[in-house]
């Protein structure tokens, strides 16, 4: 029996992606019993979407002169060897 | 994910057209990658068109055997490092592994049992404290999670950008995301109850 230490340490590493079979369904089934771990583990999912959310926005205008600038300086800059450039 | 050999030639004769669709296609998750890391937003521009500028810079030497995106990324990875140690930044390092210890018995189960940070996270209520508990992340922790929770990027590929082993992403991730849950439950944010679960 995995132990809710035990448990909540694969789903943080996500150890469970290499974990044997047995310790899968070990970790499944304690899910299935334990309302603190399902709780952790939701709990990380949330924090993950949030962040996610947080960085999810976007300026189009800056992000559109930042990609032209970079086109820019790439097509003009001299290369790191032999001077070359991007044309 | 493989990239064809058509475009890995493409990219190693550093055809302009097949230059210009890597850096169109791969701008948006780098300064995603680099406002997520922890660099304010003119940092982050500069950051990301230095990291391709590399990238064109170095085409001819991509061996195709990673996702270019990948190997772009690597290179935005160190960047951000050299930044952020630029910036002098103190990072608090908190022992989270000594913090997730105190929460467990002996016997492994739940002395304190998590509560937050619940309902307030998802409406977004807390923008503010999220940033702040990032904030207080190691540089390291915080660009794996970043790369990982917010790019979504494979945990195979992450190690590679970072030159780590699993196991030690997997300290990284654990320690990131115990030290984000950690930090929010501190502020004060309750978990939904637990009729709920």
């Amino acid at each position: 029996m995995l132990s809710c230490k035990e448990v909540t340490t694969l789903h943080a590493t996500e150890g469970l992606e290499h974990a044997s079979w047995r310790t899968r369904m070990g970790a499944r089934l304690h899910l299935l019993m334990c309302k603190h771990c399902r709780r952790y583990v939701r709990e990380l999912a949330r924090i993950g979407a949030a962040v996610r959310a947080l960085y999810a926005v976007t300026d189009e205008a800056r992000d559109e002169a930042l990609l032209r600038r970079v086109l820019d300086s790439v097509r003009d800059g001299p290369s790191a060897r032999g001077g070359r450039t991007w044309r | 994910m493989d990239e064809t050999s058509d475009r890995v030639a493409a990219i190693r004769a550093r055809d302009p057209a097949a230059l210009e669709a890597v850096v169109r296609e791969c701008m948006p998750g780098l300064l995603r990658v680099a406002l997520a890391s922890g660099l304010p937003r003119d940092r982050a521009e500069d950051a990301v068109q230095a990291s391709l500028l590399v990238f064109v810079q170095r085409a001819q030497d991509y061996d195709g055997r990673a996702r270019v995106g990948s190997w772009i990324y690597g290179i935005l990875v160190r960047k951000i490092l050299e930044e952020r140690r630029a910036a002098q930044r103190i990072t608090r390092e908190e022992d989270i592994d000594a913090v997730m210890e105190s929460r467990f018995d002996e016997g492994g189960s739940w002395m304190r049992p998590p509560r937050g940070p619940g309902d307030a996270l998802v409406r977004g209520e807390m923008r503010r404290e999220l940033e702040s508990c990032l904030e207080a992340l190691p540089e390291r922790q915080r660009i794996a999670f970043a790369l990982r929770e917010v790019e979504g990027l494979t945990t195979g590929e992450v190690c590679k950008i970072l030159e780590v082993s699993a196991n030690n992403l997997g300290v990284l991730l654990f320690r990131a995301r115990n030290g984000l849950r950690e930090c929010l439950e501190a502020k004060g944010f309750e978990g939904s109850s637990d009729a709920e679960l």
